[in-house]
């Protein structure tokens, strides 16, 4: 195959004037026409979209300029790919997100993989019309969040029984966690169902102070998210 | 931001590329400043940059290992960029 074939008109254009260019002429090239040229088989041009998606200019209204946004673009990037994909990148980046970003960045990766950011997001501005904190407080709320995550989500497990559900789901609200993440998918959304109906019946949730709502996942009626908020009155 | 234009072109035709700008590979295929020598760090990850993950940036000129961490920090510092002008 010609590099014409391989790059396209448009790609092969900008080669053949790129490697015509001299001096200084080769710098101002970049900053003139913004090209950029990447590893064959990588393709970004999906963050582009997604800067320009609400989801994402709604967090960066919501918490600024803050240093998690490039591993929010990460994630909603990784939420957008297929299992397998996600996988792979989850498994390759996580111990350079780790190195900079610590908990908070693996969490979001984590997000990302399970289809939640959106859903974080959305929660999040709830949350901001709710209770109107400062940006700051908000900030330090969304950072809490990100930093125990693992410890605020659980995930049900098709072979999981009812009773399991239930004293995973009281176990949270014992220990007194202000929001917790419960995620299921396919036949484990019906147990949880069945779980999160019997301490409703029971009261166990209105009594400790607990509300909650759900969401599907990835726009997939067989992946959805439970949150569970303790309300103050 | 304006759309960048992102162009995928295998490690020949990037190393062309690179040669112009100045820079040329090692035995190991990192990336070198011919005048200096020195092996090129990316400024995002921190690590030699190699010719099979290189990726050459508009902006101050970027040359970074391109992973889906390093593209999305230098997009997003890009509309830093553009957002202080």
């Amino acid at each position: 195959m010609s590099n014409y074939e391989k790059l396209g008109e448009f790609g092969f254009g900008f080669f053949k004037s790129f490697l015509k260019e001299t001096g200084e002429g080769i710098r101002n090239f970049f900053v003139k026409y913004r090209v950029g040229f990447l590893p064959e088989g990588m393709d970004y041009s999906e963050y582009q979209k997604i800067k320009n998606k609400t989801v994402f200019k709604q967090l960066k209204f919501l918490i600024g300029n803050h240093p998690t946004l490039s591993i929010i673009l990460t994630g909603l990037y990784v939420s957008s790919l297929d299992k397998e994909l996600k996988k792979k990148i989850v498994e390759e980046n996580k111990q350079r997100i780790y190195n900079k970003y610590k908990s908070k960045g693996v969490s979001i990766m984590n997000m990302g993989a399970t289809g939640f950011i959106e859903d974080y997001v959305k929660w999040l501005t709830k949350y901001n019309v709710e209770k109107n904190p400062s940006q700051q407080e908000l900030i330090d709320f969304y950072e809490k969040i990100l930093e125990d995550w693992q410890e605020r989500s659980i995930f049900i497990q098709g072979f999981m029984q009812t009773l399991i559900i239930i004293s995973k789901i009281l176990g949270k609200v014992n220990v007194g966690k202000d929001v917790f993440f419960l995620f299921a998918c396919g036949n484990a959304i019906k147990t949880t169902e069945e779980a999160i109906s019997e301490i409703s019946i029971n009261n166990e949730l209105k009594e400790s102070g607990y509300k909650f709502l759900t969401e599907k996942l990835n726009n997939d009626d067989n992946e959805r998210v439970w949150i569970f908020e303790k309300k103050e009155d | 931001m304006a759309e960048l234009n992102l162009i995928q072109l295998d490690n020949e035709k990037r190393l062309e590329i690179l040669n112009k700008l100045g820079y040329n590979i090692d035995e190991g295929g990192y990336i070198i400043d011919i005048l200096t020598k020195k092996e090129v760090i990316c400024k995002y990850g921190g690590e030699k940059v190699h010719i099979n993950t290189v990726a050459i940036l508009p902006g101050s000129l970027a040359i970074i290992n391109a992973n889906p961490v390093t593209m999305a920090e230098y997009f997003m510092d890009m509309d830093n960029q553009d957002e202080q002008l």
